[in-house]
């Protein structure tokens, strides 16, 4: 009995790692903002070992645990517990409790664990609404009273967004009778089904997913938002739901969606080529560090809906390459922000990190990479995804597409270029505080990964290619 | 054959090193040199050795580029790196590694961010040697744009640039140059990667020619200073006074000169026959303008640039010939021009600090300084083609060849080098004879202004025993 839900091992891992957490917050007085942090860590590092060890095992039909999965399930960890420690650090700081943002973010892994494993698109659209409204509560995490209507503003959003995806899932629910990913994709197979109300449900689901990924013209909260909020929260946007997302949407498209997709694949492509152009041009026109890298993160991510358009094995693998490496480059960005700090605040501005380069040059360094990796340049670790990318739009004689991927990063590197002149060209103006070591741990471990994949980009491939083979 | 495998790989490692030892280097205000400079000089000097090494395992005789290593980069897409060497490459490679060596001796004294111009200097060195022992599309295109990456910080940092846009469009011009090139590679590689020597020999249909040619013909003259791309290289150049990083930022023409000559040694193909007649046209415009402007503008930078320009020109007009005859000229040619430029900019600088710190004008000043004298004159001498360098017999060579195939665009081209070399007499003359009635220049006192120590006096008096030596023998140290 106990043998056959030994796949859900590492999601009930997650629950007492969270029931835990509010025990010692209920119980235990002498609580540090270290305490937090130590539980939600040993948790994820357990539901890791869990997740590697029972990386295949299926629950019935329902729960389903394999490559695609469990890469997606450890990078989510991995970042989370990168960035924990990079979090920890401002609650330090500031003397701000710091359960609500590891028992916010527990929560949220798990409603992304059991969207990713679980087939069924009932308990899919109650992950990711809970999600967004989990999301809410980590926005008004210590913001000033000014900055609260953003939260609000992103609640009415979200959740009409949720609305749209509950409206599409019941109109596929009235019509196959069932939430089953397997019983829906076998209903739609059949050409004789496809009707204007499946094609509804089809356009609901598809926007709740752009706007979850932040996808031009659905994009408009993003950069606010995550301008307003503090950084553990910024950044832990800006990495986990994007590749939650994206790979439940490719999920949903090619094992459930499949047979309607073709018809909007050109509108799909619209919205990406939409957000290449909004991307670079809205990034151009900023001087907010986070703005900046929210725009170009729509960039991104419109460049990763460009190459994953087709939904062609080759193609999926250049944009799953593409985003891991974009995900990657920009752990690496938010870490040089929790490391830009002046009289112990975190630095937003382009003209705050004015000379940054002659008081923090290591700082300075990983961001001139990261940048420089970010436009493509060879042989950094961006131009593998850039190379995956364009290399899939040529196999698929996508040529126009090919030239808007090419070109457009020269209107985004009008931007980075002033980041770099601000870093590197300018006097500075003020004191930069001393780094904590955690951030050059960070880096480092950074650096060693953009290091290994660029000297051997065969392994990232290699377990992109084998996550693809298996699932999709 | 094995140990040239090895010599290749190190050629570009050490630098690399370099970058990385610099990078430890602790700053030490006590010493006279820096240990950064140091550890960038010993570098270069290594890096010297192992070339030699290499050059001796060369075989001369055989016409062809000898490829001796392989690496396999990626599976999807097949990506294949190979390196290769020629006498054409290595004494290109020779020539940036002496010129940057140059470079540094003239920053020997500037404390400003020293370290980081060095690291970025042997960053340059280390890409600009793998640029010119790739011998596959995707290795050449790799450090065709990472290239961008040390010129732009060194040009940021270090290149007295008053305007952000003159450096924003310099990196964009070139990147978009970059881009072109990526376009045209990603349309030509079709799942198999080529050699850069096969490239031309492809046949490709109707637009697809179009397209992959010109984007090709794009990327690289956009690093060229011909109209329109010329813009950002004489808007860089000419506020550029730091030695190291003029000399830095006037080899990205070379970059754009040796792909065409690597793509197209033969023959330019022949959907862009067309064109070709409207860059020539172009090519000469440019050159006479720019040789022009050299003798009406009284700054030495841009005398050089201009100099520097039409040298360019005439060196890849020569190579779009439909002959490859002139491949060794070229590269023999080239082999002394860099020297000679590097060499002369570290002078330039000299006399620049003197003037600067003396608050005194520059003309005359050659009269109080004679071991600069004795130097910039020669410099001057053999920069224009007489034979005191290799330049003088090839650049006879190339000329006739021009005359060859086309007279009245050698023609054309010989008269922009009599101007551009006049610019640069102009200058010798403005800094040797001052007027008589110039108060100002004649009165110079001995201990205002300070010559060229014995030990740069001794590196420069080497320069020109090798610049000698390579018109007796180009390949005298091969023996």
């Amino acid at each position: 009995m106990i043998v056959k839900y030994i796949a859900l091992l590492p999601e009930i891992i997650l629950i007492l790692g969270i029931g835990l957490l509010a025990m010692v917050r209920i119980f235990r007085s002498a609580n540090t903002q270290k305490t937090f942090y130590t539980i939600s860590k040993w948790t994820l590092i357990l539901t890791i070992a869990a997740t590697v060890i029972f990386y295949n095992r299926n629950v019935g039909e329902f729960w389903q645990n394999n490559n695609y999965t469990t890469l997606f399930k450890i990078c989510i960890y991995l970042l989370s517990i990168g960035w924990g420690v990079l979090s920890l650090k401002r609650f330090q700081n500031k003397e701000y409790i710091s359960f609500w943002y590891y028992f916010l973010i527990l929560i949220n892994l798990l409603c992304f664990a059991i969207a990713l494993s679980y087939s069924s698109l009932l308990l899919l659209a109650m992950m990711l609404t809970f999600c967004q409204i989990f999301n809410f509560f980590l926005l008004r995490l210590d913001v000033e009273e000014d900055e609260m209507s953003c939260s609000w503003k992103y609640l009415l959003l979200s959740m009409s967004f949720c609305l749209l995806l509950w409206v599409g899932v019941f109109i596929l629910w009235h019509l196959t009778g069932s939430f089953d990913y397997m019983a829906i994709k076998n209903y739609l197979s059949n050409p004789e089904h496809l009707n204007k109300q499946i094609s509804l449900a089809f356009v609901l689901i598809t926007i709740f997913f752009l706007f979850a990924l932040g996808v031009a013209p659905f994009h408009f909260w993003y950069a606010n938002v995550v301008s307003c909020v503090i950084l553990p929260v910024a950044g832990y946007l800006t990495f986990i739901p994007t590749l939650v997302y994206f790979s439940i949407f490719v999920n949903l498209m090619n094992n459930v969606l499949a047979p309607l997709y073709g018809t909007y694949e050109n509108a799909i492509l619209f919205f990406g080529v939409l957000s290449v152009f909004m991307g670079a041009i809205g990034a151009n026109s900023e001087d907010n560090l986070r703005k900046i890298f929210a725009y170009a993160g729509l960039y991104y991510i419109g460049v990763v809906i460009i190459a994953a358009a087709d939904m062609q094995d080759q193609s999926l693998q250049g944009a799953f390459i593409y985003l891991f490496v974009y995900i990657l480059a920009f752990f690496g960005v938010y870490t040089v922000f929790a490391g830009c700090r002046s009289k112990g605040d975190y630095l937003h501005n382009l003209d705050e990190v004015r000379g940054l380069s002659t008081q923090r040059p290591l700082l300075s360094a990983t961001l001139l990479v990261l940048m420089i990796s970010l436009i493509g340049t060879p042989p950094l670790v961006g131009f593998l995804g850039k190379l995956s990318v364009i290399n899939a739009l040529v196999v698929s004689n996508h040529y126009g597409l090919m030239a808007v991927v090419a070109f457009s990063v020269l209107i985004l590197a009008c931007v980075y270029l002033r980041v770099i002149t601000a870093v590197y060209f300018e006097p500075r103006n003020i004191n930069f505080d001393r780094v904590d070591k955690e951030v050059y741990i960070c880096i480092a471990i950074n650096v060693i990964l953009i290091v290994m994949t660029v000297l051997n980009p065969k392994y990232l491939m290699h377990d992109v290619e084998m996550m693809l083979n298996v699932n999709l | 054959m094995e140990n040239l495998k090895n010599l290749v790989n190190i050629i570009i490692i050490i630098p690399l090193l370099g970058v990385f030892f610099t990078s430890l280097s602790r700053e030490d205000n006590k010493s006279r040199l820096s240990n950064a400079f140091c550890v960038g000089v010993f570098t270069i000097l290594s890096n010297l050795i192992v070339l030699w090494r290499a050059a001796l395992q060369i075989n001369i005789g055989k016409d062809s580029w000898q490829v001796v290593e392989k690496f396999n980069w990626m599976e999807n897409p097949k990506i294949e790196l190979v390196f290769g060497i020629d006498v054409f490459s290595l004494m290109l490679i020779a020539a940036v590694h002496i010129a940057v060596l140059l470079g540094m001796i003239g920053i020997r004294r500037n404390t400003y961010r020293q370290k980081a111009l060095i690291v970025f200097a042997l960053m340059f060195l280390s890409l600009i040697s793998g640029y010119f022992l790739a011998s596959d599309f995707f290795s050449f295109y790799i450090f065709f744009e990472a290239l961008l990456l040390p010129l732009f910080m060194m040009i940021g940092i270090f290149g007295d640039i008053k305007k952000q846009q003159i450096l924003y469009r310099f990196f964009l011009y070139n990147l978009l140059g970059a881009v072109f090139l990526f376009v045209a590679l990603m349309a030509l590689y079709n799942h198999q990667n080529v050699s850069i020597r096969e490239v031309s020999q492809i046949v490709l249909s109707g637009h697809g020619e179009v397209l992959v040619w010109g984007s090709i013909f794009i990327a690289f003259l956009s690093r060229i200073p011909i109209w329109p791309f010329h813009y950002w290289i004489s808007s860089v150049s000419v506020n550029i006074s730091n030695p190291l990083v003029f000399m830095v930022a006037n080899i990205i023409p070379l970059t754009g000169v040796y792909g065409l000559i690597r793509f197209f040694p033969v023959n330019a193909p022949e959907v862009l026959r067309p064109y070709l007649l409207i860059l020539e046209i172009i090519s000469i415009v440019t050159m006479l303008l720019i040789s022009l402007i050299g003798i009406t503008k009284k700054d030495i930078q841009y005398k050089i640039f201009a100099y520097m320009t039409v040298y360019y020109i005439m060196y890849l007009l020569g190579a779009l010939l439909p002959t490859d005859a002139l491949l060794m000229n070229i590269g023999f040619s080239l082999f002394s021009y860099l020297i000679i430029v590097a060499a002369l900019e570290v002078m330039v600088a000299h006399i620049d600090n003197q003037r600067q710190s003396g608050e005194i004008s520059d003309c005359g000043i050659l009269c109080s300084i004679r071991r600069s004298s004795v130097v910039f004159s020669f410099l001057i001498l053999a920069a224009i083609g007489m034979p005191l360098s290799s330049m003088f017999l090839n650049n006879m060579v190339i000329l006739s060849g021009l005359m060859k195939f086309n007279i009245k665009m050698a023609v054309c081209i010989l008269l922009a080098m009599v101007l551009s070399a006049i610019g640069l007499l102009q200058h010798l003359f403005y800094l040797k004879y001052p007027p008589e009635k110039d108060e100002m220049s004649l009165n110079f006192k001995e201990n205002e202004i300070e010559d060229i120590s014995m030990r740069v006096f001794g590196v420069m008096i080497m320069t020109a025993a090798l610049l000698v030596l390579s018109f007796i023998n180009p390949l005298w140290f091969i023996g």
